[in-house]
């Protein structure tokens, strides 16, 4: 019988805690629904994402942003970046495609503000000519680097220089047929 | 010469990778740096709501007088940080102008009566478009506005007492100098 009452005990005191978490939890709920009311009705001009009606230009416009870094995140394209400023350049730029603007004129305008640092790709100018130029220049690099080496090579060969290697001495040529008469032994 | 290419190879690439270290890739520059304000209107903030006769516009820059421009929002944790710098900046005489980013004006108010209005005048940039129109990438920012209405500084990210005294001050007293700014 006290075991019983115990468990019951427990069982409601159990009951309490949940429907503790139980209000909370609505409570909580109830907030997340209040506050963007809230803010909505005290005149934060929260704009709204959302696709552009033109299918085509949306596309377009996507496959324009997948070309626009994200100013705070660290290189991820603002297409793909859950980050507010990303958002607000993708209002942005489909607001400017909505008006008949051409990716160059967005691009110029973002540019003037960013620098090239906002384009995933950046243009070739006076400043990242050695960007681009690096990977041929590397192996430009490279060649010149096998070619010294092998006119050095044959510079030696032909001096007689690296001769000592492949023409063994006398006493070399009596350890060399000691061995090999050995292994035939064996 | 062979020999030490190695070397100079991989001196080469420790001097870049060192100078690497030393650069800040969460930082990038507004390039409106050097360039005047863009042409831009917003409303103003008056007691907590927006004032709709009277717009923050470039034409109010460019008079002669140097200024600072604040980028702030009530929102904004680093914000609080630099609030009081700019109290004394205010109180020292210089002109600061705010821009309240994508923030409620009744928050904004807020914001200035708990810790002190340093600000000439409060532009509410609701939308961020402002902030975009200006090269910002987040708040704080503040930008020193010439007497010729040329941006001649950015500082990103909030200021404290060591960018106060050696980058803000200097280079507002430098902006002043050449193109006014007394009051």
């Amino acid at each position: 019988m006290m075991t019983y009452t115990y468990v019951n005990s427990s069982l409601s005191s159990k009951t309490a805690v949940f429907s503790v978490i139980g209000a909370l939890l609505l409570f909580f709920v109830a907030l997340t629904l209040l506050v963007p009311q809230s803010v909505n009705a005290q005149g934060l001009k929260v704009l709204e994402e959302k696709p552009l009606p033109d299918a085509e230009m949306e596309q377009r416009a996507r496959t324009y942003m997948k070309g626009i870094r994200c100013l705070v995140c660290q290189n991820q394209a603002i297409e793909e970046s859950d980050a507010d400023m990303a958002r607000d350049l993708r209002i942005l730029i489909r607001e400017r495609f909505a008006n008949g603007e051409t990716e160059a004129q967005i691009s110029a305008y973002l540019v003037e503000r960013y620098g090239d640092w906002i384009l995933m790709n950046p243009p070739l100018s006076s400043k990242t000519w050695l960007l681009w130029s690096a990977p041929f220049l590397i192996f430009l690099l490279a060649l010149t680097i096998v070619w010294l080496r092998r006119k050095e090579t044959k510079a030696l060969v032909a001096k007689g220089q690296n001769m000592p290697q492949t023409q063994l001495s006398a006493e070399e040529k009596k350890r060399l047929t000691d061995i090999l008469n050995q292994g035939d032994n064996t | 010469m062979m020999r030490f290419l190695p070397l100079i190879v991989f001196s080469l690439i420790a001097t870049g990778l060192g100078i690497g270290l030393t650069l800040k890739p969460t930082i990038i520059p507004s390039a409106m740096v050097g360039k005047p304000l863009p042409q831009f209107s917003v409303a103003l903030l008056k007691d907590g709501v927006s004032d709709d006769d009277n717009n923050l516009t470039h034409r109010d820059f460019a008079d002669g007088k140097t200024r600072l421009l604040n980028v702030f929002a009530s929102w904004c944790q680093p914000c609080r940080i630099e609030h009081p710098l700019l109290m004394q900046l205010a109180a020292d005489g210089h002109l600061i102008v705010g821009i309240a980013s994508k923030d409620d004006p009744t928050d904004s108010q807020k914001f200035l009566d708990q810790l002190g209005d340093p600000y000439k005048n409060v532009g509410l940039d609701l939308d961020g478009r402002l902030g975009i129109a200006i090269g910002t990438s987040g708040v704080p920012e503040t930008f020193i506005i010439d007497g010729n209405g040329m941006i001649t500084y950015q500082h990103i990210g909030y200021i404290d007492t060591l960018t106060f005294k050696q980058e803000i001050l200097p280079r507002l007293e430098a902006a002043k100098h050449a193109t006014g700014g007394q009051e």
